[in-house]
């Protein structure tokens, strides 16, 4: 598959699992975690050069569109905006949550190369 | 699995490290880094009043330096001990005249010797200063958290050894042996996910680490913390023979 098109089905179905998880109740933090160890794999399985760096791009943009959904459906977005203290807090937080599910992303892009080879 | 071809493997890795100056400048950074932990403990002993303290706070330091940056040192040394032979082809000419499993058990117990010779040394000379330094002649410290810490080691020389024998390259298999130790010293905290912790082989020595220089922990704990180990050692084995039977080179 081309680049570009597996990247856009890893943060498609990264995404549509956020947009899921949000309606249902289930913790943020699992969810997001969830999505990117799918998208990690989605690119590692359908790209064969430099997987790691490409699933690294692919979860950021997936982990800012999934955070951005999940803030809009947040019922206490009006209080972490009114506080800048807070939603400096909240970046913060945010941030580590990305770093973290970066690494998360990396593994899954692995594992999803291994299903790729030893599918042959 | 042949036990000779094993030794004859394990042998060949031990003589290929030793040999090699990377190996031996990481050994000795290794080496170092342990043995200067003990004076964290002249530091604790001045922080705190002299009847909270006992003559094995000099193996607390040690084993829980040996805990946090041990495993960056078997990484060091591990994560190219296959992908190396695979990119150098080498991997070739041994294969058909050995077993695989054969190949890979020999790697694992090669590094394992390895590493649990330097903890050996390590804890040998805290044992003299500490015998020196206090006056205390107790052996059941330093022999159990060898023991314990060669267990430790043998977990994440398993993991390397996955890795390493599932990347495309070497620079893959560093990035991703790195990435699994920092998402295993994460869930080893309980951050996030609390039963993830049980699938660490942190928590593991942690929590030996506890029932051995505490006296009024859980003495069952030890055996948690061996059995633990012990199951992560053998499935990373398992998926090693596995994988190696399963792969093309």
């Amino acid at each position: 598959m081309n680049k570009n098109k597996s990247i856009l089905a890893g943060i498609s179905l990264g995404t549509l699992i956020v947009i899921m998880g949000t309606f249902s109740n289930y913790s943020d933090e699992s969810i997001l975690s969830l999505s990117a160890i799918v998208v990690g794999m989605v690119v590692g399985y359908s790209i064969e050069s430099k997987p790691l760096k490409l699933s690294v791009l692919a979860v950021i943009i997936q982990q800012i569109i999934g955070i951005g959904i999940m803030l809009f459906n947040d019922p206490n977005l009006d209080v972490i905006l009114s506080d800048g203290v807070i939603t400096g807090l909240v970046v913060v937080v945010m941030v580590i949550e990305i770093l973290f599910n970066i690494l998360l992303g990396i593994l899954g892009s692995f594992i999803g190369s291994i299903a790729r080879k030893y599918r042959k | 699995m042949d036990l000779h071809e094993t030794s004859i493997v394990c042998k060949d890795l031990l003589k290929n490290e030793l040999r090699n100056t990377r190996v031996l400048i990481t050994l000795a950074i290794f080496v170092i880094l342990s043995l200067l932990s003990i004076y964290t403990s002249s530091i604790i002993q001045l922080l705190t009043a002299k009847s909270e303290i006992s003559g094995n706070i000099g193996y607390i330091t040690s084993y829980l330096t040996l805990l946090l940056i041990g495993p960056v040192f078997v990484i060091a040394l591990s994560y190219d001990s296959v992908s190396r032979e695979i990119e150098s082809g080498t991997i070739r000419l041994i294969i058909p005249k050995i077993k695989r499993s054969s190949f890979i058990v020999g790697k694992f117990i090669g590094l394992n010797i390895l590493f649990s010779l330097m903890v050996g040394i390590v804890f040998m000379v805290i044992y003299v200063y500490v015998a020196i330094d206090t006056q205390t002649y107790l052996l059941l410290y330093p022999v159990s958290s060898w023991f314990l810490l060669t267990l430790y080691f043998g977990c994440f020389i398993g993991i390397c050894l996955n890795i390493s024998s599932l990347a495309d390259n070497s620079s893959a298999a560093l990035v991703l042996s790195f990435t699994a130790l920092i998402i295993l010293m994460i869930f080893s905290t309980g951050f996030k996910y609390e039963f993830l912790k049980y699938l660490t082989p942190t928590w593991y020595g942690f929590i030996g680490f506890e029932s051995i220089l505490n006296p009024k922990a859980d003495q069952l704990q030890i055996l948690k913390s061996i059995g633990g180990m012990l199951l992560l050692i053998s499935t990373s084995l398992g998926s090693l023979i596995f994988v190696m039977n399963r792969r093309d080179f």
